[in-house]
């Protein structure tokens, strides 16, 4: 008799795509097509995360051939099957499985986009928290080992490509529409969610690096530093009362109420600083807004149609 | 929760009506999963519960899996429950994760002696965590283990002793069940302890063929088939009226087809409350 792990672990590789795993997982042959019943759960297993990763890729799908996007979505899921029983959590290193497929080489921004719109998702579904109210810093003691906290709906991205054009023009993409130029263009995006609704802005690349740093757990005069090199007359005084100012700031001392564990939240903060580098000069002031409505979200589902 | 009660089960496209009438329904089921985070779901969440009674119907937690319980998951769940104040909480006869691996549905488990402490030791230990009784769904199977020992429902039955727990009885899915895998629905309604059985689910499903034979799929894209509602009826003659829910997951319709179904729903049971014996 199979013990039930063999069981399972039978069904998974069936599940993910060997075939010759459902001898192996002890069916019963009544009453008949024991592999093509079996297929139902492969079924569901492709097809409903394709859906997840086009709910949460709406652009990178719209970018590439619908078909490209199913087999691209396949790869990725043999590759990478979701480790986190919510739904939400999936997809997150598309991107740089998007950056390293063969196929996608003509496509070098794709990646970014990708980049973004994970961004934007997370930001979405990051948990409710108190922003910092201005006159809070006072007390905070010394500036240069200061480390602030910010929100973890807040999310910092650069780019080599104008990225948040990009985007913006390919949710846009209309008949007759103007046509997307496309060049290299340093882009620095703060993405973030205010009420429902979750958003992007250009910002200059001195606060760029030095809002990035700190968010990426970085002390104060570490971000000073790296925003000086970027611009030498960068005026911390003015940056630090726009932070404060543009509400991007958690207030520490308020619990979240939303129910992420905060080691989850301390790692994915880690990853997102350590993926910063310092851009030139940008333009700035191209916003960007999708709705936060629930549509966007992969929603579970109990059962897909048929094979 | 009245025994004639019929919620419907709410999904993204229906937020906005349900927010808008949340008197359409007497409870609206949600799966957990979906508002774990933060942002428009939980405060969806949180504003309607304002208004309505809320059950938290889990995907996620993986019952069955031969491995120890995803205790980040649990305490997720637990916040949750704690902000929600659910007047219910269910979770699957299923596994959905196996090494870390999960694979987005409600996989099948054999009803074995193995299984059944495994899963018996899972559902205390939700149970525990929460602080509440959960209720278990029956699966919508389209294979058995040729090792299976136990039948369903008996597994089911032994399960509730040995933990508390109760049971959801999807009535499709017994349907589906049966057609698929040869389940004896009127002995399976025979053999749960009625007293047990706390929620009746209800959905349509699909018919596919296979190898030129009928397989029916758990799709929840369609309304009840007749079918699945004269097994309503007769469950509700066997085990009593209880609490009802409308699922649809697929090719989502308007708002008002799941309230038509759930008036029908309403109608069933409130012909059989007179006969029938209300859950104690």
């Amino acid at each position: 008799m199979r013990t039930l792990k063999e069981v399972q672990r039978a069904i998974q590789r069936f599940v993910i795509g060997d075939d010759d795993a459902s001898g192996d997982a002890g069916l019963a042959q009544a009453p008949f097509a024991v592999a093509a019943r079996l297929r139902v759960y492969r079924h569901h297993f492709f097809l409903s995360l394709t859906e997840a990763l086009a709910a949460v890729y709406p652009v990178v799908s719209r970018i590439v051939d619908e078909h490209f996007f199913v087999w691209l979505a396949h790869e990725f899921l043999r590759a990478n099957p979701p480790r986190d029983p919510r739904l939400s959590q999936y997809g997150g290193s598309f991107a740089l499985f998007i950056e390293r497929f063969a196929a996608c080489k003509g496509l070098p921004y794709l990646a970014d986009v990708a980049r973004l719109e994970w961004a934007l998702h997370e930001s979405l579904h990051a948990p409710d928290e108190a922003p910092l109210m201005p006159g809070a810093l006072r007390s905070l003691g010394d500036p240069r080992s200061l480390r602030l906290p910010f929100l973890q709906s807040v999310r910092y991205l650069d780019s080599p490509w104008p990225v948040a054009r990009i985007w913006t023009w390919h949710r846009d993409q209309s008949e007759g529409g103007s046509p997307l130029v496309l060049e290299r263009r340093p882009t620095h995006l703060e993405i973030r969610r205010m009420a429902d609704a979750v958003g992007f802005r250009e910002i200059d690349p001195a606060s760029y690096s030095l809002r990035s740093a700190l968010a990426g757990g970085g002390t104060l005069s570490d971000a000073a530093s790296a925003a000086n090199w970027i611009d030498p007359d960068f005026n911390l005084a003015l940056a630090l009362g726009e932070l404060i100012a543009d509400g991007v700031l958690a207030d520490a001392n308020v619990k979240a109420s939303s129910c992420l564990q905060d080691d989850h939240v301390v790692e994915e903060r880690a990853a997102d600083g350590a993926d910063q580098t310092l851009g030139e000069r940008a333009l700035s002031g191209e916003r960007g807004a999708v709705r936060g409505s629930a549509m966007r979200m992969p929603f579970t589902r109990r059962r897909n149609s048929a094979p | 929760m009245n025994c004639a009660a019929v919620g419907v089960g709410l999904r993204a496209p229906h937020i906005s009506d349900v927010l808008a009438r949340p008197k359409s329904a007497a409870f609206f089921e949600v799966h957990a999963e979906n508002y774990m985070g933060g942002g428009p779901a939980r405060a969806v969440l949180r504003h309607l519960r304002q208004d309505a009674p809320i059950s938290l119907h889990c995907v996620g937690l993986s019952l069955g899996t031969d491995g120890p319980i995803d205790r980040a998951h649990l305490l997720r769940l637990r916040s949750l429950v704690h902000e929600v104040q659910p007047f219910v909480v269910s979770e699957h006869l299923a596994w959905s994760c196996i090494d870390g691996v999960y694979l987005n549905d409600l996989c099948p488990v054999p009803y074995t002696e193995e299984s059944l402490a495994l899963i018996a030791a899972h559902v205390g230990e939700t149970q525990e965590a929460l602080g509440m009784r959960i209720l278990i769904e029956n699966p919508a199977s389209y294979v058995s283990f040729a090792q299976s020992s136990l039948e369903e429902a008996e597994f089911l039955s032994q399960l509730c002793s040995r933990t508390g727990c109760g049971v959801l009885l999807d009535v499709n899915n017994l349907y589906v069940a049966s057609r698929n895998i040869g389940l004896d629905m009127r002995a399976y309604l025979r053999t749960l302890p009625p007293s047990a059985v706390r929620e009746l689910h209800l959905a349509g499903h699909h018919r596919t063929d296979v190898e030129g034979r009928p397989l029916l799929i758990d799709d929840h894209g369609s309304a009840v088939q007749p079918e699945v509602w004269e097994l309503f009826a007769e469950t509700v003659e066997v085990l009593g009226t209880r609490p009802t829910l409308i699922e649809w997951d697929s090719k989502m319709p308007q708002y008002e087809v799941l309230l038509a179904e759930a008036a029908k729903a309403r109608r069933e049971l409130s012909a059989a409350e007179g006969r029938a014996q209300c859950a104690p």
